[in-house]
């Protein structure tokens, strides 16, 4: 499916098809595991920090920006956004699975060092302390999907919600402070 | 949690996090109304705020969609004035500079969500490049920065003037003025090839004619700046790149996420010409689908300039392929270097036959042609030469065809100096500490250039082999055994399978070749070490085995032959150790017999030493361990300079220590252990940037730890005890990876069981809460055996 495609479903979106939505994630959804996998396949930082570059490469590449009004690029990257947490989380989750039991002390010799991977290791733990968070909170749980795996500012996750910039600021400050406090201090090991 | 409950927390907090420290006391006071469990609540997430500190900023860089006119703004000294453009990167603001040097500048700042930190590396690094770019078609780079809110800047030179095509349009240029103006672009950008800084962005808006007709060129080097090599590391943003760039300009290698050459640039600068002559772009790109773009860059060929819709008469013949020629798909099929195809456009102007040639696949595979290109990667070499300060050969390798027996000779000459700066110059630069970085630029350097001169190596086993050498030389500074390395294995096996087949290639020349089998299966051998596939490292180290043996039968008496064998034991050992380990030091003891240098057989002495411990066998196993160490001191007397062989003596030392703490001898471990660290304090402090080191460091701290709190030494133990806690969330600090957060995960760890031996459960209990952030570890359990008793021995998993 050419970019064109996605544009116009974009927009059929837009304008109250929720089928074009059906439709669209798919494509957006593959487009995006592909360029997260060759993400995760090269060195360097860790995941988080390119989601969002993978978020925005997808939207380059998918649509077409002269035909997409502001409001359907906070629409794109709201899905994108969803989409991106379940690519890294479930690859941090694969990752963490196979490597569970790693944490113990290699009180050895000390001639070999480790191999360098990606840091995904508290990608599983924010992913499940979203979720608690969206059990009493949803709206909070949606404005850190969106800053944190879409990248929005805060003008554009306000834009997406429908709700004001103070709100959306209020939520991101406590929803950090909480998310922060669960990882950090509350959230038994796994 | 209640969510109605939830929301009145929310509100506090927010209250609360917004107000100044000292006014927080008396607002919760008030807002909680003596609630004590709200408070307690509202409390804890005030404090989680406060210490969130950028948690979740750093993945989330506002993507602003469109970024503010800062004009009338002041930015450092400078004040923006009006906006003059806009383009991927950002908005360009022509500014003045207001302090005593009153000057008129263009300033460029980059767009939101870009890494500020990342770029502003990086730029720092082109800095010192872009500064010998001093050439009166060039625009100066000034200055660099960042905003109050975090945005790198840019500061240019100001120039007045307007894009080359809309130039030439207004003015009504003919086409032999067109290319004269298009020989000093060329003119420009070879300058700055010659200081090894390629544009990467080369068009009609970045090339500039003032009024005076002379061009300006913008933005050299800020592409590099955006693009991090894949040598440089880190390459999130290098594809998004691409997609910001015009593609009505951009070649093939650059859509593709391919090595960006000078050729790169030739390919843009053939695409302004074609515009410049024919008015048409080179792809009729109808959208800006990706597909569609990478297609006609990719694959599709470009019509004739000639051919194009009222395309003048004038084109047809040597324009056309000049044009053609620079617009070639594969880099090397293009002009080789931007004065050549300066060269032939003057050629074209003064009626002279050009260089060029019409495509055909008798040309292409051409002799002539071959060695040519040999010729240009050869020439690119030189450059390296400059960049290091060691200028033995110029530049001016001309080629053309009366000049081709002088450019062969100089070709040698390149590679011989190729061959220097990575095998004499890496070796002396190698010894000291603090280089790591140095020595892999200078080698990705080189590289990059041999890669060009590989294309052609193909029926020239002499080149194939030095780069063979040259690939296994790099695969050794990333990350093989030794050597201070950046931890980067996985590049570290892509060089030694490149070095694999190169030798291949080498031995299939001449199969009888001693000097070629050694080498084969000495790189055989070492990316067997490498590898992650154990049926192919077994696969490979039989290989080795197979060709050192039969070499040996001939030549009992070749002494290197001798130590190639001996490494293909001692790695075989550490294959098998595992499974099978008196067989490992049955290979281990083989290699004693063979070995000549005192570091090999130093290792081979610990490694003996290692297992022996591994089966319980104290005392042996301390034999070789002060058989080892003997042999590093001596070494490190001999050499004092030496990074290399003093972390070696450091890792006997502690290794030493280890044993004798095993076998309850805490007092002699600390000795040791002492030792250990006086030296690995030294080299991590003389390059804070050398993982192994810093690794090495902690790792020591936290065994030393044990050994005193082991030996009851309480003062000392508390001491250490803060410095492994130090030095271990430093190194995570700088270096994020796996191996260092278990290295850190093992100080608290360690910190725990130390403190419940000297101090008790309560302190312990701090230090093991603290793993609790790392999902796989376990501190419930650690928690529990503390109050209940049980040990859990320090190996356990």
């Amino acid at each position: 499916m050419g970019e064109a495609d996605v544009t116009n479903l974009l927009i059929d979106w837009n304008h109250g098809d929720q089928s074009a939505l059906d439709r669209l994630i798919p494509v957006v959804y593959d487009e995006l595991h592909r360029l997260a996998a060759r993400c995760m396949s090269q060195e360097g930082s860790g995941h988080t920090l390119q989601s969002t570059a993978v978020v925005h490469e997808a939207y380059l590449k998918l649509i077409d920006q002269q035909r997409v009004h502001w409001q359907n690029r906070t629409q794109f990257f709201a899905v994108a956004a969803q989409l991106i947490r379940r690519i890294l989380v479930d690859h941090a989750r694969t990752a963490k699975a196979s490597k569970r039991g790693g944490a113990a002390r290699k009180l050895s010799l000390d001639e070999n060092i480790g191999v360098m991977e990606s840091r995904d290791l508290d990608l599983v733990a924010l992913d499940d302390a979203m979720a608690a968070l969206a059990q009493f909170d949803p709206q909070q749980s949606r404005v850190i999907e969106l800053r944190f795996f879409g990248g929005l500012t805060i003008e554009e996750t306000a834009e997406t919600l429908g709700v004001s910039t103070a709100t959306v600021k209020r939520d991101w400050v406590t929803a950090k402070a909480w998310l922060f406090n669960e990882l950090n201090v509350r959230k038994g090991a796994s | 949690m209640d969510p109605e409950l939830w929301q009145r927390i929310k509100e506090i907090v927010y209250e609360a996090v917004e107000l100044r420290r000292d006014e927080r006391q008396a607002y919760l006071e008030r807002a909680c109304n003596g609630d004590a469990t709200l408070r307690r609540e509202v409390e804890t997430l005030v404090a989680a705020s406060d210490q969130a500190g950028t948690f979740l900023d750093q993945a989330a860089p506002s993507r602003g969609p469109v970024d503010e006119d800062l004009s009338g703004s002041t930015i450092g000294p400078y004040r923006l004035t009006v906006e003059i453009g806009r383009g991927g990167m950002g908005i360009v603001y022509r500014a003045v500079r207001e302090d005593e040097y009153r000057q008129f500048v263009a300033v460029k700042i980059v767009k939101r969500g870009l890494n500020a930190d990342d770029l502003l590396a990086r730029f720092r690094h082109e800095r010192q490049i872009l500064a010998l770019l001093n050439h009166p078609n060039i625009a100066r780079m000034l200055d660099g920065g960042t905003t109050p809110d975090g945005r790198p800047y840019f500061v240019m030179e100001l120039v007045a003037g307007q894009p080359i095509d809309t130039y030439c349009d207004d003015n009504q240029l003919g086409i032999k003025e067109r290319l004269r103006l298009f020989v000093k672009v060329c003119a420009a950008v070879a300058h700055a090839h010659r200081h090894l800084v390629i544009h990467r962005d080369l068009k009609p808006a970045n090339i500039l004619i003032t009024s005076e007709g002379e061009p300006k060129l913008l933005d050299f080097g800020i592409a590099k700046v955006f693009t991090p090599d894949q040598q440089d590391g880190g390459s999130t943003l290098t594809s998004a790149w691409v997609r910001l760039m015009t593609p009505d300009y951009a070649s093939p290698e650059q859509v593709l996420g391919e090595r960006i050459t000078t050729a790169t640039d030739i390919y843009s600068l053939g695409a302004v010409l074609y515009e410049l002559l024919t008015g048409a772009k080179v792809h009729r790109l109808s959208n800006t689908s990706l597909t569609e773009m990478e297609r006609a860059i990719c694959l599709a060929d470009p019509p004739k300039p000639s051919e194009s819709p009222g395309a003048n008469r004038e084109l047809r013949g040597d324009l056309d392929t000049i044009v053609l020629k620079a617009l070639q798909k594969q880099p090397e099929r293009r002009y080789l270097h931007v004065e050549q195809f300066a060269e032939d456009i003057g050629h074209y102007l003064e009626g002279q036959p050009v260089l060029a040639r019409p495509d055909t696949i008798g040309y292409r595979v051409g002799k002539f042609c071959r060695r040519n290109k040999a010729v240009t990667a050869a020439a690119a070499v030189v450059l390296v030469t400059l960049i290091a300060g060691v200028i033995g050969v110029s530049w001016q390798a001309r080629v053309a065809r009366r000049e081709r027996a002088i450019a062969e000779r100089r070709f040698n000459d390149v590679r011989k100096f190729a061959g220097s700066m990575i095998f004499e110059v890496d070796r002396e630069i190698s010894q000291v500490a603090g280089a790591t970085k140095a020595r892999e630029l200078l080698l990705a350097r080189s590289l990059e250039y041999l890669d060009r001169l590989s294309q052609d190596a193909g029926n020239n086993p002499e080149l194939a082999r030095e780069l063979a050498a040259a690939y296994v030389k790099l695969a050794d500074v990333r990350g093989s055994g030794g050597m201070a390395n950046l931890g980067l294995p996985e590049i570290s096996v892509e060089n030694l399978r490149k070095a694999l087949t190169l030798r291949e290639q080498v031995l299939a020349s001449n199969p009888s070749s001693l000097a070629f089998r050694m080498e084969l299966a000495d790189t055989a051998r070492q990316l067997a070490g490498m590898t992650k596939d154990p049926a192919e490292a077994a696969r490979l180290i039989q290989r080795a085995r197979g060709i050192l043996e039969e070499a040996s039968r001939q030549n009992p008496t070749d002494r290197r032959l001798r130590n190639y064998l001996a490494n293909v034991h001692f790695q075989s050992a550490g294959l098998i150790q595992a499974a099978h380990p008196q067989d490992a030091i049955a290979e281990l003891r083989q290699a004693l017999q063979l070995f000549e240098d005192p570091t090999d057989i130093s290792l081979t002495h610990k490694r003996i030493g290692a297992l022996l411990i591994v089966a319980g066998d104290v005392d042996r196993s301390l034999e070789e361990y002060r058989a080892a160490v003997a042999l590093d001191e001596e070494t490190v007397r001999r050499q004092p300079d030496n990074a290399r062989t003093k972390m070696n003596l450091s890792y006997g030392y502690s290794d030493w220590g280890y044993v004798l703490y095993k076998s309850k001898r805490p007092k002699e471990a600390i000795g040791k252990y002492l030792l250990a660290e006086g030296i690995r304090a030294q080299q991590a402090a003389a390059d804070p940037r050398d993982y192994r080191a810093r690794h090495a460091m902690v790792s020591i701290t936290w065994r030393l730890l044990l050994a005193q709190a082991a030996a009851g030494d309480k003062a000392a133990a508390h001491q250490t005890l803060r410095d492994a806690v130090r030095l271990g969330e430093a190194l995570v600090q700088d270096f994020p990876n796996p191996a260092a957060i278990n290295e850190l995960m093992t100080v608290y760890m360690t910190a725990g069981d130390a403190s419940r031996d000297l101090d008790g459960c309560v302190q312990a209990r701090f230090w093991y809460e603290k793993l609790r952030k790392f999902p796989a570890a376990t501190p419930d359990q650690l928690i529990a055996s503390c109050a209940s008793g049980t040990h859990i021995p320090p190996t356990g998993q």
